[in-house]
């Protein structure tokens, strides 16, 4: 069942999804990770817009890796867009931000996000990370009903 | 006329020489006020100097004749000066402000008593008249509107500035943050790659190829702390702080454990002589001084002795004073007051790593909570490091 383990990145920054990518491939997250670079990208991903029309080959994820800082639209808006659809609005957000700002983080939760976390730069933390969402949100975390 | 005030003008009262000058000096310094004194009918029996100049009648232009002629027609006409002398009889006093009339037809604004007068016996015989000339006093008030309306404009350039000030420390303040994650994202990079580096060809590199790798790794990780440094110094000069009672004993024994992380060795170098008393503080920010303090306390010790840190408290009139003691090298006294300035640091990176901060980040967050900070030591003797806090009122 693909749809249970794609997992949705909006990142801009191709380093972080290179390292993102690389930790979750280590840590064994039977995923299949999905990377959009924008804000108006997740939309487009998320409402099943355009090239992304096809679910078979774009399945909505199980959770959404968001970045605050993007281009177009920035990750809050995309956030709270996300909130408002009704078939979609339960889809869980992580957002993975390099801001530890408090002003982000409240805003965040009062924009919907699940869970904010802040990315680090040892790579032995990422690995702890990505070994810490795989075990959270893909096995743990009970999946909503969606539509 | 014998039951009337002595009304002449100042001059006349003056060249007396008697007790009459006085009065004429007192009539002179109230010298914009024109006195009038009238018959029980209104005409004009006697007058002051004033009178003449604010009118512009001479004396013989005016005795005698009715006091109407200081009003202007339209006041005249609707029968203003009869009432007004009724009106002073009926109440004992009247008292307006408005329009008269000058002797070549010019308005001013007067302030205008009327007082009726009566002899010995009783017997009304008229009506003393005090007119004031309000032209100059308007115009003070304009000059004072003026004054008034400058000091607003400056209060305005003041406040203009003010927060231009605010607004410019902001955006430095956010331009320091956002440098700081900035340089955080190419520093990723750096750390990410070098670790896939070592780890997806470190086979291919031969030992030198790879202590390079690990230099790549190692500068990146001092660069990672210097930045996080940098950010909670940032961060303690920007946020506000609410300052309310705080429980220094559970938060130092917080802040051990967030230090040793289950070391015990670690904890068992740590002594804390319990009781401590509660203190005014912000929470996080005093969590963020000791944890440095203590780290610090534990760092500087010669190689091969174990650390030793003692932590006390003295209670001094309504402040509590936290000592931090270590066995460590020691400060010669010229270095005692540099310590607290950030990136001031006494040591090679080599034996003793860090970023030179932490001490700045104490002063800093200290001076925010409104408190004090300060060391007393001797090379090879260790350290007593302490900072001073109002007492919390424990019956609160």
């Amino acid at each position: 069942m693909s749809t249970a383990c794609t997992i949705l990145l909006v990142e801009d920054n191709q380093s972080d999804v290179f390292l993102v990518e690389r930790a979750f491939l280590k840590a064994k997250v039977p995923h299949l990770l999905q990377v959009v670079e924008d804000g108006e990208q997740a939309v487009a991903y998320l409402s099943g817009a355009g090239p992304y029309s096809d679910r078979s080959r774009f399945p909505l994820p199980v959770f959404v890796l968001l970045d605050l800082k993007l281009p177009r639209q920035s990750g809050f808006e995309v956030l709270e867009w996300l909130r408002r659809q009704p078939a979609i609005r339960r889809v869980p957000v992580v957002v993975l931000t390099s801001s530890n700002h408090i002003e982000d983080i409240d805003r965040a939760y009062d924009s919907g996000a699940n869970s904010y976390l802040v990315k680090v730069a040892d790579p032995i933390a990422v690995a702890e990370l990505a070994r810490a969402i795989e075990q959270y949100w893909v096995n743990l975390n009970q999946q909503p009903e969606l539509g | 006329m014998s039951a009337l005030p002595d009304l002449r003008p100042p001059q006349a009262a003056r060249s007396h020489g008697t007790s009459d000058g006085r009065l004429g000096r007192a009539v002179q310094c109230v010298s914009d006020y024109a006195i009038y004194l009238l018959d029980a009918g209104g005409c004009v029996t006697s007058w002051n100097g004033c009178a003449e100049r604010m009118e512009g009648y001479q004396a013989h232009e005016i005795l005698g004749r009715h006091f109407s002629v200081f009003y202007p027609p339209e006041e005249v006409e609707r029968g203003a000066p009869a009432a007004n002398l009724q009106a002073a009889l009926v109440t004992g006093h009247y008292e307006d402000e408005s329009w008269r009339l000058r002797k070549d037809g010019s308005r001013f604004l007067a302030s205008v008593a009327i007082t009726p007068l009566y002899d010995r016996q009783g017997k009304h015989t008229g009506f003393s008249k005090i007119t004031r000339d309000l032209t100059e006093c308007s115009k003070r008030m304009d000059r004072m509107q003026v004054h008034t309306s400058q000091v607003e404009a400056r209060s305005a350039e003041l406040e203009r500035l003010t927060s231009a000030l605010q607004e410019a420390n902001r955006a430095m303040e956010s331009f320091a943050y956002s440098v700081s994650h900035d340089l955080r994202a190419p520093l990723r990079a750096m750390w990410g790659f070098a670790e896939v580096l070592q780890e997806d060809y470190g086979e291919k590199l031969d030992e030198r190829g790879r202590r390079y790798t690990r230099s790549v790794m190692e500068a990146a990780r001092r660069m990672d702390e210097l930045i996080e440094d940098l950010l909670a110094y940032s961060r303690l000069s920007r946020v506000e702080m609410e300052l309310s009672p705080v429980e220094m004993e559970a938060t130092l024994r917080e802040v051990v454990e967030e230090i040793c992380t289950g070391d015990t060795r670690c904890k068992r170098s740590i002594t804390v002589a319990a009781p401590l008393p509660s203190v005014i503080a912000h929470r996080l920010t005093l969590i963020q001084v000791l944890t440095n303090l203590l780290s610090n306390a534990l760092k500087f010790v010669a190689s091969g002795t174990r650390p030793q840190v003692r932590v006390f408290a003295e209670a001094r009139d309504r402040s509590i004073r936290l000592w931090v003691e270590d066995n460590g090298l020691g400060i010669a006294p010229e270095h005692l007051q540099r310590i607290f300035l950030p990136f001031e640091r006494l040591h090679g990176p080599a034996p003793y790593p860090g970023t030179g901060i932490g001490l700045a980040i104490v002063s800093k967050g200290m001076e925010r909570m409104g408190g004090t900070v300060g060391v007393e030591s001797e090379l090879g003797r260790g350290r007593r490091f302490w900072i001073e806090l109002p007492a919390a009122d424990e019956s609160q």
